[in-house]
C-alpha cells in the first residue's frame, strides 16, 4: 500500500549517497606516485660543458639516459634511527630538553651535533608519519582514512633502497614498520601499540634487545621505535609528570648508544649515524592527528662521531620539512634518492664532504624532485622551478669548469654557493608546485556529487507536504511523482551527452574520477541515471502537474511552519542555524557547542511550555486505527488558528511570540471540556523535574567528555577515571552503570530477554577485566581477552535470534488464527461470525501489538548491549546515561508535549540527541578521535571489514542509539506505526541531506582555505560518514516496516472484507 | 496617565542604562576589562534607578487608587513581604547561575564571572518584576510566561523575553576563533543581556505610546 512512499525514500537514500560518494572522489585529490624503485642508473650525469644541458633529455624516464653519473660517496656506514613516537620539538629544545635529557642537550648545545626542528605534514598519525618519513613524499588526504589498514608500502623508501642495496637491518618497536616493510629485517621484535595504558612494558621491550644488538657487528641499520612516549601523551598529556622520567629514560638510551657506537666508529672505516627524531608531536592535550604547532613540531637530531667535539653545527631553529629526512639519508649513504620523495637534502649533514660532492648531493635530489615533478604535470617543461633546475645545472657546468682550471678556493667557494643555492631555489618551487597540485580538485565530479544532492534536496522538498501531512495509502496520489518512460529516456540522453561532452573536452573539465577506468564510468552511468531520473521528475513537476498545486504546497508548508509552537518551531530554525554554522571554521571545530546549545536551549523551551493533556495524546494516536493516518498536530492545529482568526482578527495580530502556545492552550481547553490550568500544574511539575533532570545529566555528560578545540586540554571526568591509579574507581562505575542499563531495560523485557542481558553485561565486565582495565581479583592473568568477548557476541547473537523469534511466533499465530477464522466463516452464519471477527480481531490486534512492543524493545536491547561491549569502559557511564534520558524523555516528558502526536517534531528531537550522544562520548569532527581501539573487541589481528564495521558501530553509538529509540517509540505508541515511520525516515533524511548538500557547496567555496587540510576535510569525511550511517538505518527501518506493514494489511483487508 | 508614564519610564530607564555603561566606560572599570566588578557596580547602580521609579509609580497608584494591576494586588513595601521579595530575588540570581552551568559554564573555575552574570540577569528581569508585582514568585512566572493582561504586564514580558533573547543571542561569538579579549565568557552574554534590555525598553516605550493613540483614537 505504501509501496511507492518505500520506493521513494529508498531512490533518495541511493541518490543522496551517490552524491555524497561522487563529491568526496573529486574532493580528495589523488597522487600521481612513480611506480617502481630508483636505481643507481637513474642518476644524472655530473653536468660537464661537453653534455650539452639544453639538449640532454631528462635522465629518469628517457630511453637513452646514456651512462649514468658517478657514485655519490657514502659518508657514513652504520645507522641507528631512534624513533621516539610522539616527541615533540620542545621536549629536546624546550626546558623539559634540559631538565630532562641532558646528555642529547648538551651535545645539540655544544653544537657537536646537527639538529633540527623537523615538521611533520599533517595528518599527524604515526603510520602516514612513517610512511612520509621512509618514502620522503606527502601522504594524501586518504592515508588517514587507510590508516587503520597498515599493508604493505610499495612505493619507493629508503629502508627499500636498504634492503635492495644489500643492508642488513634490524627492528625493535611499533609493528606497524613489520607490516609495511615485510621480509625487510634480519631480526625484529614488535610490540603493538594495542595497550594504550602500558607506557613501560612497550619501551622495555625494545630497549632489552639494544645492548645485545650493540655488541653484534652483522646489522647495518637498526631501528627502534618507542611508543611510551605516545601512550603517556594520551594517557595524561605533556604536562604529565610522566613525562620527565620517560624523557630521562630516552635519553640515557641514547647516551648507551651514542658512547657505544662512537668506541666502535674508531674500527670501523666510515662512522655511524645514529638519528634521534620524533614522527609527531603532541597537541596540549595529548593527542595528536591534527595540523597545530605542538603535533607538527618534531625532534630531529643527528649524531655521530663525525660531529663530535663541536665539528656539527649550531641547532637550526627554522623548521624543515620531515620528508627531507628520506633524500638525506639516502645521499648521505650513497643510495638513490626513493622515487616520490619531495624531501629536500638538509645539507648542514653533508658540510664536512668536499665541495664537488655536495653541489653532486642537491644536483641529484634536484634531478629526482624533476622526475616528480613530470609525474604530476603533463606541461612540466613549461614550470618555474624546472627552469630553475635547468639554469642551476648550467651553473653547475660553469663551476665544474672553473674547478678543473684551477680557479682560487676563495671564489669557487662563493660560486659553489650560489650553485647550490640556485639548486635549492628550483628544489622549493617544484616542491610547492606538486604539493599544491596534491590539493588540485576534480571539480568535474565535485559538481556532479552537488548537483545530485540539491536534486534530491528540491524533490524531498516537494514531497513534504505528502509525507509531512498525511500519507495517503493509495497509489494514485503518487503517480504524479512517477515520471513518464519518454521524459526519463530523452533527459537521460540528454544528461548523458552533456557528460560524455565534458569528458572528453579538453578544457580541464574531463574528471579524473569520472571519465576514465571502468570505476569511473560506472560511477557515471549512475550519476547520469540519477540525474535524468530527478531532472524529468522535476520537469514534470513543473511543467506537467498543475502549477497552483506547487505554489499550494508551499503555502501550506509556510502556513504549517507559522502556527507551531513554539518549541517545534526551534526544531525546525536549530536545524537552519546548525546548517549555517557549518561555514564558520571554528564552529565547525567546536561543533559540540552548536548542538550542546541548541539541546540545552530546547529543554528549557520544552519546560517553560504550557503543558499538554497526557489523555488525549493516545486518542490522537489511537485514532489512527480507524481513520487509517495519524492525526497530525498540524492539520489540527492550522483549522484552529484559522478559526481563531476568524473569530478575532486582531488578537492574533498583535500577540507575537506567545500566540501559539496560548491558542493552543485555548485549544485544548476548549476541545477537552473546562479544563483549567491548576488541572496541569502536577503534570507540569513531575515534567519540569524531569527536563531538569534531563538537562543536569547533559551537562554532565557534556563535562564527561571535553572535546573539540579549545576544552580538549581541560581535564574531563572520564579522564580522572582512565588514570590506572584510579582503577578501582572505574570498575564501580562501570558495575553501577550496568546496573542502571540492566533496571532500566528490564522493565521492557521478558525473562529470557533479560537473562540473556544480564549475562551479556556481566561478560563484558568479565572481558574488560581480561584486558587488565578492570579490577577483579578473580582473574590473574592478563591477555587480549578475545574468548569472552566472542562469548559475548555470541549471547548478543543469541538475544536477537530470540527477538526476531518472538515476533515469527506471533505471525505464526496470527495465520493459524486466520485459518480457523476462514474455516468459522465459511461454516457459520454471516451474522454470529460478525461480532466474532470484530472481537478476535480486537484481541489479536492487542496481542499484535504486544509483540511488536517486544520486538522494539529486544532490538534496542541488543543494541544497547553491543555498544556496551565496544566502547571505552569510561564511556559505558555515557551509555548508561543515554538509555536513562530516553527513559525520562519517552515516559514522562514527551506524553505531555506538542511534540509527541507529530512524528517529524519526535523524529527531529532524535536526531538532535543523537547528534549531541555522538559528542558526548568524545568525539570531535577531528580524526584524533576516533577510538580505533574498538576495532578489536574479539579478534584475534586486524580484519579491515571487521575492525571498520565495529569502529563505526561505537563511533556513532549515539546517533545509532537515539534512531532506535525512535523506532521504539512510535511501534509503542503509534498503532499503525508503518506511516509514522516513513514520516521519521523522511525527516530522517530531509535533515541530513540540508547540512550534507550545504556542506559540499561550503568546502567547494572553501577548497583554498587555510584550514581546508585540517578542518574542512575531516569534517566532510564525518558527514559522509553520518550520510552512510543514517542511510543504513533508513534502509533497515523501512525493511523492518514492512513486514510489519504486510501483517496491519492483512488485518485490514480481512477485516474490511467481512 | 499611566501609559503616558510608562512609555515615559521605559526611555528613562534605556537612557539611565546607557549612561551608566558609558559613564563606567569612561572610568577605569570598563566591562572589557574588569567584567566582574563592572557587572556589580553596574546592578547597584541600576537597580537603585529601577527602585526608585518604581516607587515613584506605585505611589502614584496607590495615590490613584488604581493600585491593582489587573486584579492582582499590590502590597505595600511591608518588611514581610520584602524579605519574601528579596528570597525570590536571591534564588532568581541563583537560578540564573544554574541555567548558566547547564548551558556550558565552567562549574569551579570562574564562578565569579558565572556570579556576575547571574546577578546581572536577575537585575535586569528579576527586579523590575518585584519593583512591579510585588513578591509573589507565581506573579512573576505567570507574566512571563503568558499572555500580558495590562500594560504593566506587556512592558514587563517585553523587557524580560527581550533580554534574554539577547543573552542567548550573545553567546553566539564565544566558541569564534577569533580571539578577541571581548570575545571570553560573560562579556558577550552580558553585553548581549544589556543590548536586550534596552532594545525591550524602546520597544515597550513605543507599543505604550501606540496603544495610547489607539485608545485616544477610539475615544474621540
Ligand atoms: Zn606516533
Ligand atoms: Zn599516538
Amino acid at each position: 500500500m505504501y509501496k511507492s512512499h518505500t520506493a521513494f525514500l529508498l531512490v533518495c537514500v541511493v541518490i543522496q549517497v551517490l552524491g555524497v560518494v561522487i563529491f568526496l572522489k573529486g574532493f580528495i585529490p589523488v597522487k600521481n606516485a612513480v611506480p617502481g624503485h630508483a636505481t643507481l642508473l637513474d642518476l644524472p650525469p655530473e653536468p660537464w660543458e661537453n653534455h650539452t644541458v639544453a639538449s640532454q633529455s631528462h635522465g629518469a624516464h628517457s630511453e637513452d639516459s646514456g651512462n649514468p653519473g658517478p657514485l655519490l660517496p657514502p659518508i657514513f656506514g652504520r645507522l641507528v634511527i631512534m624513533l621516539v613516537d610522539a616527541m615533540r620539538a620542545d621536549f629536546m629544545y624546550g626546558d623539559s630538553g634540559k631538565n630532562f635529557m641532558p646528555y642529547t642537550r648538551a651535545l645539540v648545545d655544544s653544537n657537536s651535533s646537527v639538529s633540527f626542528i623537523a615538521k611533520a605534514h599533517p595528518p599527524t598519525v604515526t603510520m602516514p608519519r612513517i610512511k612520509g618519513l621512509t618514502t620522503g613524499s606527502i601522504p594524501g588526504f586518504v592515508d588517514i582514512a587507510l590508516n587503520l589498514d597498515s599493508k604493505a608500502l610499495v612505493e619507493d623508501n629508503i629502508i627499500t633502497q636498504m634492503y635492495r642495496a644489500g643492508r642488513r637491518m634490524v627492528f625493535y618497536g611499533d609493528d606497524t614498520w613489520l607490516k609495511l616493510f615485510p621480509d625487510h629485517f634480519v631480526r625484529y621484535d614488535g610490540t603493538t601499540s594495542f595497550f594504550v595504558t602500558d607506557y613501560t612494558e612497550v619501551d622495555n621491550n625494545v630497549t632489552r634487545h639494544v645492548a645485545p644488538e650493540l655488541s653484534r657487528t652483522d646489522w647495518d641499520v637498526m631501528i627502534l621505535h618507542y611508543l611510551g612516549l605516545d601512550h603517556i601523551g594520551h594517557l595524561a598529556g605533556p604536562a604529565s609528570p610522566l613525562v620527565g622520567p620517560k624523557l630521562r629514560e630516552m635519553d640515557k638510551i641514547v647516551e648507551t648508544i651514542h658512547t657505544t657506537v662512537m668506541e666502535q666508529d674508531s674500527e670501523r672505516d666510515l662512522p655511524t649515524l645514529l638519528v634521534l627524531c620524533g614522527d609527531h608531536g603532541m597537541s596540549n592535550a595529548g593527542s595528536h592527528g591534527g595540523a597545530s604547532a605542538p603535533e607538527t613540531l618534531t625532534t630531529l637530531v643527528f649524531l655521530s662521531s663525525l660531529f663530535s667535539g663541536g665539528k656539527g653545527s649550531s641547532h637550526v631553529t627554522s623548521p624543515v620539512y620531515q620528508t627531507g629526512l628520506a633524500p638525506t639519508l639516502a645521499l648521505t649513504f650513497g643510495l638513490p634518492v626513493p622515487q616520490n620523495s619531495l624531501g629536500q637534502v638538509m645539507t648542514p649533514l653533508l658540510a664536512r664532504s668536499s665541495a664537488r660532492d655536495q653541489l653532486r648531493a642537491v644536483q641529484i635530489n634536484a634531478h629526482q624532485l624533476v622526475g616528480v615533478l613530470q609525474a604530476n604535470m603533463a606541461e612540466f617543461d613549461r614550470e618555474p622551478g624546472y627552469q630553475l633546475y635547468q639554469q642551476a645545472v648550467k651553473m653547475h657546468s660553469g663551476w665544474l669548469k672553473a674547478l678543473v682550471s684551477g680557479e682560487s678556493v676563495t671564489s669557487l667557494e662563493t660560486l659553489g654557493q650560489r650553485v647550490s643555492q640556485q639548486y635549492s631555489r628550483a628544489m622549493e618551487s617544484i616542491v610547492d608546485r606538486v604539493a599544491a597540485s596534491l590539493s588540485e580538485y576534480d571539480m568535474h565530479a565535485m559538481v556532479v556529487g552537488i548537483t545530485l544532492l540539491v536534486q534530491v534536496l528540491f524533490i524531498l522538498l516537494v514531497a513534504s507536504r505528502q509525507f509531512l501531512t498525511e500519507i495517503v495509502p493509495v497509489a494514485e496520489a503518487w503517480m504524479v511523482y512517477i515520471p513518464p518512460p519518454a521524459l526519463l529516456l530523452s533527459s537521460f540522453f540528454l544528461v548523458l551527452s552533456a557528460h560524455v561532452s565534458l569528458c572528453t573536452s579538453t578544457t580541464g573539465w574531463a574528471s579524473a574520477e569520472l571519465c576514465s577506468g571502468p570505476a569511473g564510468w560506472l560511477m557515471s552511468l549512475a550519476a547520469v541515471i540519477s540525474t535524468s531520473v530527478c531532472v524529468s521528475l522535476m520537469i514534470k513537476l513543473f511543467f506537467l502537474t498543475d502549477g497552483k498545486a506547487l505554489i499550494s504546497a508551499a503555502s501550506h508548508g509556510l502556513h504549517m511552519c507559522c502556527s507551531l509552537p513554539l518549541e517545534a518551531l526551534f526544531l525546525l530554525a536549530g536545524v537552519v542555524l546548525h546548517t549555517v554554522s557549518l561555514g564558520s571554521s571554528s564552529l565547525v571545530e567546536e561543533e559540540h557547542q552548536t548542538w550542546y546549545f541548541l539541546q540545552t536551549t530546547l529543554f528549557f523551551l520544552i519546560m517553560m511550555s504550557n503543558p499538554q493533556p497526557s489523555h488525549q495524546q493516545p486518542i490522537a494516536c489511537e485514532d489512527t486505527t480507524t481513520t487509517s493516518s495519524p492525526i497530525d498536530m498540524y492539520t489540527q492545529r492550522i483549522s484552529l488558528s484559522e478559526r481563531e482568526q476568524k473569530d478575532d482578527g486582531k488578537t492574533v495580530k498583535k500577540t507575537s511570540t506567545k500566540k501559539e502556545s496560548t491558542l493552543f492552550e485555548q485549544n485544548v481547553r476548549s476541545g477537552c471540556g473546562a479544563l483549567s490550568r491548576q488541572d496541569f500544574v502536577p503534570e507540569r511539575l513531575r515534567r519540569m523535574v524531569a527536563v531538569l533532570v534531563l538537562l543536569l545529566t547533559s551537562r554532565l555528560l557534556r563535562s564527561w567528555n571535553q572535546t573539540g578545540i579549545v576544552m580538549a586540554d581541560r581535564p574531563d571526568i572520564g579522564d580522572w577515571f582512565v588514570r590506572p591509579e584510579n582503577k578501582i574507581y572505574l570498575s564501580s562505575l562501570v558495575v553501577a552503570s550496568f546496573l542502571v542499563i540492566f533496571i532500566l531495560q528490564w522493565r521492557t523485557c521478558d525473562f529470557t530477554s533479560s537473562l540473556l542481558l544480564g549475562l551479556g553485561l556481566i561478560g563484558i565486565y568479565h572481558y574488560r577485566a581480561k584486558t587488565g582495565v578492570l579490577a577483579a581479583p578473580w582473574i590473574l592473568h592478563t591477555d587480549k581477552g578475545i574468548f569472552e568477548a566472542r562469548l559475548v557476541y555470541l549471547v548478543i547473537i543469541i538475544h536477537l535470534c530470540w527477538t526476531c523469534l518472538g515476533l515469527l511466533k506471533t505471525w505464526t499465530q496470527h495465520l493459524q488464527t486466520e485459518n480457523v477464522e476462514n474455516f468459522t466463516a465459511n461454516r457459520d452464519g454471516i451474522q454470529e461470525n460478525d461480532l466474532r471477527t470484530t472481537q478476535s480481531f480486537n484481541k489479536e490486534n492487542k496481542n499484535w501489538k504486544d509483540s511488536r512492543k517486544t520486538f522494539v524493545d529486544g532490538l534496542f536491547t541488543t543494541l544497547v548491549l553491543l555498544e556496551a561491549l565496544l566502547l571505552r569502559p569510561h564511556n559505558t557511564t555515557v551509555l548508561a546515561v543515554t538509555v536513562f534520558q530516553q527513559y525520562l524523555l519517552h515516559e514522562l516528558v514527551l506524553p505531555w508535549t506538542v511534540l509527541s502526536p507529530s512524528v517529524p517534531l519526535l523524529s527531529l528531537l532524535h536526531v538532535w540527541m543523537g547528534q549531541a550522544a555522538f559528542y558526548f562520548q568524545g568525539n570531535s569532527n577531528s580524526i584524533a578521535t576516533i577510538d580505533i581501539s574498538a576495532g578489536y573487541v574479539g579478534m584475534e589481528d586486524y580484519v579491515q571489514e571487521v575492525a571498520g564495521m565495529l569502529t563505526c558501530l561505537s563511533t556513532y553509538a549515539g546517533p545509532f542509539l537515539w534512531f532506535s529509540s525512535l523506532l521504539v517509540f512510535i511501534a509503542k505508541r503509534y498503532s499503525r506505526p508503518y506511516p509514522a515511520l516513513l514520516q521519521a525516515c523522511f525527516t530522517i533524511i530531509i535533515t541530513r541531506t540540508l547540512p550534507v548538500t550545504a556542506y559540499t557547496v561550503i568546502t567547494t567555496m572553501q577548497r583554498y582555505h587555510l584550514f581546508v587540510w585540517s578542518v574542512f576535510s575531516p569534517k566532510l569525511l564525518y558527514e559522509a560518514m553520518l550520510t552512510a550511517v543514517t542511510a543504513a538505518v533508513v534502509v533497515l527501518i523501512l525493511c523492518l516496516g514492512v513486514p510489519l506493514q504486510m501483517i496491519g494489511t492483512i488485518h485490514k483487508l480481512t477485516h474490511t472484507t467481512r | 496617565m499611566r501609559m503616558r508614564n510608562l512609555a515615559n519610564l521605559c526611555l528613562l530607564r534605556a537612557t539611565a542604562l546607557l549612561s551608566l555603561w558609558l559613564l563606567s566606560t569612561l572610568s577605569s572599570c570598563s566591562l572589557l576589562q574588569k567584567p566582574t566588578v563592572f557587572l556589580r557596580y553596574f546592578c547597584v547602580a541600576y537597580g537603585a534607578v529601577q527602585l526608585h521609579v518604581s516607587v515613584d509609580v506605585q505611589k502614584k497608584n496607590n495615590a490613584t487608587n488604581a493600585g491593582a494591576v489587573s486584579g492582582r494586588p499590590v502590597k505595600g513595601w511591608k518588611i514581610s513581604s520584602f524579605v519574601k521579595g528579596f528570597l525570590f530575588f536571591l534564588l532568581s540570581i541563583l537560578s540564573f547561575h544554574v541555567i548558566a552551568v547547564l548551558y556550558g559554564a565552567p562549574l569551579q573555575e570562574d564562578t565569579e564571572e558565572t556570579f556576575s552574570w547571574a546577578l546581572l540577569m536577575a537585575t535586569l528581569t528579576a527586579l523590575p518584576c518585584w519593583c512591579m508585582l510585588g513578591s509573589r514568585l507565581e506573579t512573576w512566572v505567570a507574566v512571563v510566561l503568558n499572555r500580558p493582561e495590562s500594560e504593566i504586564e506587556s512592558f514587563l514580558q517585553t523587557t524580560v523575553l527581550c533580554t534574554v533573547v539577547g543573552a542567548w543571542l550573545g553567546a553566539f561569538p564565544i566558541p569564534l576563533d577569533w580571539d578577541r579579549p571581548w570575545q571570553v565568557w560573560p562579556i558577550p552574554c552580558s553585553v548581549g543581556a544589556l543590548l536586550g534590555h534596552t532594545g525591550g525598553l524602546v520597544l515597550s516605550a513605543i507599543q505604550a505610546k501606540r496603544h495610547r493613540l489607539d485608545t485616544t483614537r477610539k475615544m474621540v
